[in-house]
């Protein structure tokens, strides 16, 4: 066998036997192309957009939108139109009304029925009469920056309560929104106990919509998954947050989420209409874009979520929590990182650079009769250094 | 000095610095609410950090953190009879980046007020950036003991901060001519819509000509040229008359692009019919 050929097979061998070890699952989806746009070519054009029902609003959208909280550029709105995206979200707070006023100016230069908007009044008052006087004159606020007589989605913003999504004044509030014209539909918005304040959604019969928080890193996931699943049952329209988790699996941002299958992962879920990443460039419009003509995620797209999604097996939030406790001061979250990059990224020559950085090839744990080093996530620290070290033994050559 | 100890050190100082700044004692916190003749200070016990600064502002934590969030101290200052102000300062990382933020949410229609590098106000709030700070100060109550009392309260963080009352340096690269005042922003990155252009100075030109000018100073020649290089690769057409400075490209997105490089700096004029002037202008203040 050639040298070269050598090196890769053994590369490839470890890799697979790194992830036969793990036990990588699968989410039982057949390889199909990514579907990915050129940039500057938002619309794929041999693709049909796929568009889904928002519960018993009867609105139609496809399953990606635009949440601009990120983005006071309106270029990129209209391009977002442009390429086919038809549903917008702001909120009251975001830019302080700036946000809506930038929306407001592009809108106006479209027919009405081009768009679907949603924006979010937060209530800070209580729950009193005069709270629900107070969030409907900031409604009107926010109708006024839209330019706008009347939105489609009008959320109360950020409900982390059963208790608040049942507050009287709220409901009373929501509800003469609907009445007076102010907005077409209700909703709540939530990225705290979501399953709690989902079924409370339901139970209350007054929201139409609900935007929840939910993407695949979230310990509690399948209880989300769950509720959405009631909530949709019940004719509750589901729009999707937070689906990129943060971009970033660590604090430091050196571990990248692959935003596309975070957000293709979400949108599988039949339940969830559509999702609201929030872009800033022309090239993550045309990524995001893709997704709504194609949301089978692609086998290395499924392999980097598995890695990431094993009920948060893999991925160390590097909080240094375990430090303390550990007589020896290893430098617990170094290894886990390498652990990360050879279980999770399967980039050998990753964790090898973690670990020269360290410095050591032994094993730090040699002398210590029982691990005191205790992990905010329940990792077995000290089997997975003692596994991870041997990385540091295979010649920096064969992993070039 | 032992290899051990050495490893050992560096990994207590990693994990120092990545403590949430909530667990840290707050000793090592400069102080950044003043007391106030008049009024009763009182703070607020929880600091929010990049990890937690959606439990306070839900999805607008989302571009504080693109713009290098650091930490958000609260604090109330309260007179009778029952007036309540609440001071927030969040720090970001550098001067930039706070008055990038800042310059997010400024509204145009609002007064100046003279406090830290620029700030402004409106009934029951006032606004200002000094320094890495961003400061808001707002009131639910909107009478006139109120509304004096942000003004008070302002200047004492002001003070307290002492911080150079003059705008981050990257916008002296920006023409003063005609330049509408407090229309300044910073914009960290993803600059029109592309990753390529990040750390832009921007301003508008002309009251309502539509006109601005932005400057991307570089840390070197090679990174401006990179960016410019990418610029062009977007553009759907370029052209550069003989002995002309500028090129002009036409962004699909943004229209007519009036481009320069010089040095470490990326300048360009968009939004405008006749750039004849502002070329003039921008080639005096560019290097
Ligand atoms: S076994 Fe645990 S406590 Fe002991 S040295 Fe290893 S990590 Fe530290
Ligand atoms: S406590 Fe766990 S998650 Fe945190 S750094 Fe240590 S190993 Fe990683």
């Amino acid at each position: 066998m050639h040298s070269t050929e050598r090196r890769s097979f053994l590369k490839n061998s470890f890799v697979l036997a790194s992830g036969a070890l793990l036990g990588v699952p699968a989410h039982g989806q057949e390889k199909r192309s990514s579907g990915k746009a050129e940039p500057g070519q938002p619309k794929p054009a041999d693709k049909k957009q796929i568009i889904r029902t928002l519960g018993r609003t009867g609105l139609r959208m496809p399953v990606v939108s635009m949440g601009v909280m990120n983005s006071g550029n309106p270029a990129l709105v209209r391009a977002a139109l442009e390429a086919g995206m038809t549903h917008f979200d702001t909120a009251h707070g975001y830019q302080k009304g700036r946000n809506e006023e930038m929306l407001g100016n592009v809108f106006k230069d479209y027919p009405r029925d081009a768009f679907t908007i949603a924006t979010k009044v937060q209530s800070e008052s209580g729950d009193s009469p005069a709270a629900v006087l107070d969030w409907l004159s900031k409604v009107d606020v926010s109708l006024k920056r839209l330019q706008m007589d009347s939105v489609d989605i009008l959320y109360l913003h950020s409900v982390g309560s059963r208790e608040r999504a049942l507050a009287p004044a709220m409901l009373e509030a929501l509800q003469k929104a609907k009445e007076s014209g102010r907005t077409r539909f209700v909703g709540l918005s939530t990225h705290s106990n979501e399953p709690e304040v989902l079924d409370a959604a339901v139970e209350s019969g007054v929201y139409d919509v609900v935007l929840t928080a939910v993407n695949f890193k979230q310990d509690h996931y399948p209880s989300v998954k769950a509720a959405i699943a009631r909530a949709a049952k019940a004719g509750v329209g589901i729009v999707a947050m937070k689906t990129m988790a943060g971009g970033y699996y660590d604090r430091a941002k050196t571990l990248p989420i692959n935003c596309k299958a975070a957000l293709k992962f979400i949108v599988q879920d039949p339940h969830v209409t559509t999702a609201i990443p929030g872009f800033t460039t022309f090239d993550q419009l045309a990524e995001n874009n893709s997704v709504n003509y194609d949301i089978t995620l692609t086998e290395e797209e499924r392999d980097s979520l598995a890695a990431g999604s094993l009920e948060g097996g893999l991925y160390c939030q590097q909080c240094s929590h375990c430090v303390s406790g550990c007589k020896n001061n290893v430098p617990i979250p170094s290894y886990m990182r390498a652990y990360m990059y050879t279980y999770g990224y399967r980039n050998l020559g990753l964790a090898h650079a973690v670990l020269s950085e360290i410095g050591t090839k032994q094993d730090p744990c040699l002398d210590c009769a029982s691990c005191t080093a205790e992990c905010v996530k329940g990792f077995p620290v000290r089997d997975r250094i003692a596994d991870v070290r041997r990385v540091s033994e295979i010649p920096e050559e064969m992993l070039a | 000095m032992s290899r051990g100890y050495v490893i050992r050190s560096a990994v207590m100082a990693v994990a120092f610095l990545l403590l949430p700044l909530a667990v840290m004692s707050g000793e090592s916190e400069p102080d950044v609410f003043p007391g106030v003749p008049g009024w009763t200070l009182l703070r607020d016990s929880t600091v929010y950090t990049p990890a937690t600064l959606w439990e306070y502002i839900n999805g607008a934590a989302d571009l504080f953190l693109s713009y290098e969030f650091q930490d958000l101290h609260i604090a109330y200052y309260r007179t009778s009879p029952e007036i309540e102000i609440r001071a927030e300062v969040y720090k970001h990382a550098s001067g930039e980046d706070a008055y990038g933020m800042y310059s997010q949410e400024r509204s145009p229609q609002n007064a100046a007020v003279p406090c830290g590098a620029e700030g402004y106000s409106d009934l029951g709030m006032l606004n200002f950036v000094a320094g890495p700070w961003y400061v808001k100060i707002s009131s639910n109550q909107t009478g006139d003991q109120s509304q004096s009392g942000l003004v008070s309260i302002a200047s004492a963080i002001d003070s307290l901060l002492n911080q150079p009352h003059r705008l981050p340096a990257g916008f002296d690269l920006l023409p003063q001519e005609n330049r509408v005042p407090r229309s300044e922003q910073y914009v960290s990155r993803d600059f029109l819509g592309y990753s390529f252009l990040s750390g832009a100075y921007m301003a508008d030109f002309g009251a309502g000509s539509g006109c601005r000018i932005f400057v991307l100073p570089k840390q070197n020649p090679a990174a401006a040229q990179s960016a410019y290089d990418a610029f062009l690769r977007v553009a759907s057409s370029a052209e550069r008359n003989k002995e002309d400075v500028f090129v002009r490209l036409h962004d699909p997105h943004h229209g007519n692009v009036d481009l320069i490089l010089r040095g470490n700096v990326l300048a360009g004029i968009i939004g405008c019919v006749d750039t004849h002037a502002l070329r003039s202008a921008l080639l005096k203040t560019l290097p």
